[in-house]
């Protein structure tokens, strides 16, 4: 029910025993460590920070840089166990970092004939792309025009001598088509690039090609060349596939080597990390920090087995007034079936140390809240189908917890509207059904609601407010119990959430509900009794607060001015008071209001769908998309307005987001 | 139609979108990976994912770049589903600029074949040959035998009279240059003329955010035609461009006369950021170059501040449509600029200066 106890540690141990007890610490990764700061400055002068062998930071580095590369990969190292920490090896960082680079130098190499191998796919493509656009006009004139970026010649040359021009040929994007063999000649089409022009014809040349009139063939020729082409290109991308498999594989292959270095780095950043908390003299060793006080006998033994008892140890208990001042960590621990709503805690804020941890609250009031505004059983179980499934696709995915949580919340949003909806009757808007509590969709369409004290609209928003008043007033107790344990009784007696303001509200409760009723108003001296004491005692707490700092030497003197000001806090306080409270309560209206628009909107669609005939394909088409709108719509509207009430008109009564979250030095550390 | 009715949908969408842009610390582990491959591999849980791939198969930074080029098009067009009439062809005017360098790369690359002889043509390959605003036949553009065919093949767009009026201008001077400059011109006043339909306060955004990006272009002109072409004052007031908001002939006449344009500069800076005029002063700069550099980081800064401005005040109107567009630039732009400092190997410091 509230933040994790926590404890302080103040340890001295011996310097030569300084590694084995990091290594303690650092296995039990429970420590949040602290900077000392509580011994007189004459005593800390004489101990000096731990300065490890490797700045902590070119290991950081080093480690981020195998992490990179690694990832490029597709691989993701775990965390380093227990056991690696033990058998941590000393890392050469020099020879690590040559070894990252090799690799990078490898790839880039890989990288430029990629470069290499696209340019040429790309003259290809032109080449491809010329000949679509202005086909092939086999003219002899046509054949060389200077509107293409393309040439084309048809010669002949000694068959002897085509192999070897092919071959030569093979490197620069060109197109070399044999077309007739005649005695020993053969007649080759030749398609390449202008700016090639100078290469290709020394290349021709050499092979004895002569350039002669084209044969009357050439007309059928496009599809081969076509062909030609798109082999060619072909075989550039496959050679693009294999370079880039290539590059892949370079960190693959050494991914075991990486994986082992990375997870030494990482163990030892980490070991370093720890010992960066330490001050040293030249015999001893001190270290501080917050930890959960149940983890507090295991630490006690594990820094009394490393250091075979040649330490002393000193306790603190965290005291719940001085959370601020401390600036005591906070953990939050709840069973996994809370994840969801321990996510919508968090995204609020994290809560003072030794205040009431929400979670198990939130629960059951968002998924009333939701349950009452979304109160469909069909609706519902769609809703759960799909949370279940996000929680199957996302589990698998990294880096998607939050996703995850997500889904499982919005199965517990369709839990709960499986539930409400049972109780209303409805399914798909329909009453297969007897509704448990009351018809929700005959009230809203004017058919009553088969209850003796539900029948009407306003008997539904009834039931909001009170369950508005009622988690109001749990906030209030909770913020009275957060009062307690802080021991801030001027605040807990005489402050607005506290018992002054809970009287007023009780009163005005009571007051409306007899005036709304009965038509009753009490008398002058009740009504005193009732809304008269509160107000002056909402009066009492600023120049309380004022006296007890001048009895503590801390408030400055009391003037006229100093009065004003009490009076102007005290009316302020009352607007908020008679103003928060009622718009506070009136807010759960909207839980009515949605709900009932959840039943109109299905009650349109039905409607709709009987007047195009009732039967047939389009009147259920209607229905189904009547029914995906409506969970669309108002699963989205529920969702937001239960947290919306949740954090506005339940946490703003207790919750102080002011503390700060946990995080011990640890194995399983993410940064 | 009211201002709410135009912008309310558009202005939800669009911030929650902005919500998603790449977070500063995303940049930081770009800039502190030992590769391109690794910087990329940080943009995986973001839009920019698939840029990985295209590397990782062709090697090729100038082909991730035209992806990307590709991608903020798209972005465009993405969005003019949702807007307004008016709106919507602001934003094509906008989207015209993408157009306009488009066709300066293909009209380079027939100058190179046409004029200068250059047949080697490797960025023909990175032009967009498909629709924009206009259908431009790029291949024809860039294949004709001769520059006097161009203005024939952009018959139908607002280009062809530009082209043909400087057609013996490129002949005899050897130089796209004043093409280049002509069509610049053309778009920012397609521009100011676009924005002239919108309602007054839409209007008032626009003219504010174009306003300084003309008067930084001015700027920049000013320095290339004084320093590097020589060119006399009064054929420098004839090119520059005639809306410029705070650069009256006064200002330009007296920044080109002097010796120094940083006190132009200066003053410039300091109407919209004053801030920043305290680093101009502070920044004792003396080669063009470093001029130049100096301008454009003051134009990223001053656009950046303006959008940051529109982004806190009324939201419907247009500025967070022009918020949108220059922070997701900004994004891209960032990303190339990491990628290529990667290719070139430039210090984590250099990187950061340059894109922050």
């Amino acid at each position: 029910m509230f933040t994790t106890p926590m404890i302080k540690l103040v340890a001295i141990v011996l310097e030569r025993d300084r590694e084995k007890v990091a290594e303690a610490l650092l296995a039990e990764g429970v420590m949040q460590f602290i900077t000392i700061s509580e011994l007189e400055k004459t005593v800390l002068e004489s101990f000096n920070k731990t300065a490890p062998q490797l700045s902590l930071e070119i290991i950081s580095e080093t480690r981020r840089a195998i992490e990179d590369l690694l990832h490029t990969a597709g691989i993701y190292p775990d965390a380093p166990k227990e056991i690696n920490l033990h058998n941590r090896k000393l890392v050469r960082v020099e020879e690590v970092k040559k070894r990252v680079d090799s690799i990078h130098r490898e790839r880039e190499q890989i990288r430029e004939r990629q470069r290499v191998v696209q340019q040429e796919l790309l003259r290809l493509e032109d080449i491809k792309k010329q000949i679509a656009l202005y086909g092939l006009d086999f003219s002899a004139e046509a054949l060389i025009s200077s509107h293409y970026f393309i040439v084309m010649y048809i010669g002949k040359l000694p068959s002897k001598n085509l192999p070897a021009l092919i071959d030569e040929m093979k490197n620069i994007p060109s197109v070399n088509l044999p077309l007739s063999t005649s005695e020993d000649f053969t007649n080759v089409l030749s398609i390449y690039l202008k700016r090639d022009s100078e290469r290709v014809e020394k290349i021709l040349g050499s092979h004895g090609w002569v350039k002669i009139e084209p044969p009357a063939e050439l007309l059928k020729l496009k599809t081969e060349i076509f062909e030609n082409l798109s082999s060619k290109i072909s075989s550039y991308a496959e050679e693009q596939n294999k370079l880039k498999a290539a590059a892949q594989n370079l960190v693959i292959k050494e991914s075991g080597l990486l994986k082992e270095t990375w997870t030494n780095l990482r163990v030892t950043e980490l070991f370093n990390r720890v010992q960066s908390y330490f001050k040293h003299s030249t015999r001893v060793m001190l270290f501080s920090g917050w930890l959960p006080a149940s983890t507090k006998e295991h630490l006690s033994q594990k820094i009394h087995g490393a250091s075979e008892g040649r330490c002393y140890l000193e306790w603190y208990e965290a005291k719940n007034a001085d959370a601020e001042k401390e600036k005591i960590p906070v953990q939050i621990r709840n069973p996994r079936l809370f994840a969801p709503f321990q996510m919508l805690v968090s995204n609020f804020g994290i809560p003072e140390y030794g205040s009431i941890d929400p979670t198990v609250f939130i629960m059951p009031v968002y998924l009333s809240m939701f349950g009452l505004m979304f109160a469909d059983a069909g609706h519902g179980a769609v809703l759960l189908l799909l949370g279940l499934l996000g929680m199957t696709f996302f589990k698998k995915k990294r880096g998607k917890e939050t996703l995850v949580n997500l889904s499982c919340l919005i199965a517990w949003c369709g839990g709960s509207a499986i539930l409400f909806g049972a109780l209303f009757g409805s399914y798909f808007g329909m009453r297969w059904f007897k509704p448990i509590w009351f018809n929700f969709h005959g009230i809203v369409s004017g058919h009553g609601g088969g209850h003796p004290f539900i029948n009407n609209i306003f008997d539904i928003l009834l039931i909001t407010i009170t369950f508005g008043i009622a988690v109001i007033i749990i906030g209030l107790v909770f913020n009275w119990i957060n009062l307690i344990r802080k021991r801030k009784w001027i605040d807990l007696l005489f402050d607005k959430k506290g018992m002054a303001g809970a009287w007023i509200y009780g009163a005005g409760i009571y007051l409306a509900f007899s005036f709304l009723k009965f038509n009753y108003m009490p008398r002058l001296a009740a009504l005193f009794a009732l809304i008269g004491i509160p107000i002056i005692l909402l009066f009492i707490k600023e120049p309380l607060h004022f006296y007890m700092h001048r009895k503590e030497g801390k408030g400055g003197t009391f003037t006229f001015f100093k009065l004003i000001n009490f009076i102007m806090e005290w009316i302020v306080e009352l607007l908020e008071v008679f103003s928060g409270y009622l718009s506070n309560t009136l807010s759960f209206m909207r839980v009515a209001g949605l709900g009932i628009a959840h039943v109109s909107l299905m009650i349109a669609f039905f409607s709709i769908a009987r007047m195009v005939g009732g039967k047939g394909f389009l009147p259920v088409v209607i229905l189904i998309a009547g029914n995906v709108l409506v969970i669309c719509l108002e699963g989205l509207s529920a969702g937001i307005q239960s947290l919306r009430l949740s954090y506005y008109e339940f946490f703003t009564k207790f919750f102080k987001a002011t503390g700060k979250s946990y995080s011990p030095v640890s194995l399983e550390s993410k940064d | 139609m009211s201002d709410l009715n135009k912008y309310a949908f558009i202005n939800a969408k669009l911030r929650a979108r902005i919500s998603m842009l790449i977070p500063d610390d995303a940049f930081q582990n770009m800039i502190k990976a030992g590769s391109i491959e690794e910087a990329l591999a940080h943009l995986r849980a973001t839009p920019f994912a698939f840029i990985e791939e295209i590397y990782k198969t062709s090697g090729d930074i100038l082909q991730v770049e035209f992806e990307l080029l590709k991608h903020e098009i798209a972005m465009y067009r993405d969005i003019h589903k949702y807007l307004h009439k008016q709106t919507g062809e602001f934003s094509n005017a906008l989207l015209m600029g993408y157009e306009i360098e488009n066709l300066k790369n293909a009209l380079r690359i027939s100058f190179e074949k046409n004029i200068k002889k250059n047949s080697d043509t490797p960025g023909s390959h990175y032009l967009l040959y498909d629709p924009v605003i206009h259908t431009i036949d790029i291949d024809t553009i860039i294949s004709a035998p001769s520059f006097d065919q161009i203005p024939a093949v952009l018959s139908g767009t607002p280009y062809a009279e530009i082209v043909t009026a400087h057609l013996e201008e490129i002949a005899s001077k050897g130089t796209l240059f004043y093409l280049e400059v002509a069509l610049d011109h053309f778009y920012y006043s397609n521009l100011l003329e676009a924005a002239k339909i919108s309602g007054r306060q839409d209007r008032e955004k626009i003219f504010r955010l174009i306003g300084v990006e003309i008067d930084l272009q001015n700027i920049t002109w000013i320095i290339r035609f004084k320093d590097f072409y020589k060119l006399p004052v009064e054929q420098t007031l004839s090119l520059i461009i005639p809306s410029g908001f705070n650069l009256g002939k006064g200002a330009v006449r007296n920044a080109y006369t002097g010796q120094n344009i940083m006190p132009l500069v200066r003053d410039f800076t300091k109407k919209y950021h004053p801030a920043l005029s305290a680093l101009i002063t502070a920044t004792e700069v003396s080669d063009n170059q470093s001029k130049l550099q100096l301008i454009e980081h003051i134009l990223e800064q001053i656009m950046l501040h303006e959008t940051h401005k529109m982004l806190s005040g009324y939201p419907f109107t247009i500025g967070i449509l022009l918020a949108y567009f220059m922070l997701k630039k900004n994004e891209i732009k960032k990303i190339k600029t990491i990628l290529n400092a990667k290719l070139y190997g430039y210090a984590e410091e250099r990187i950061r200066d340059l894109v922050h």
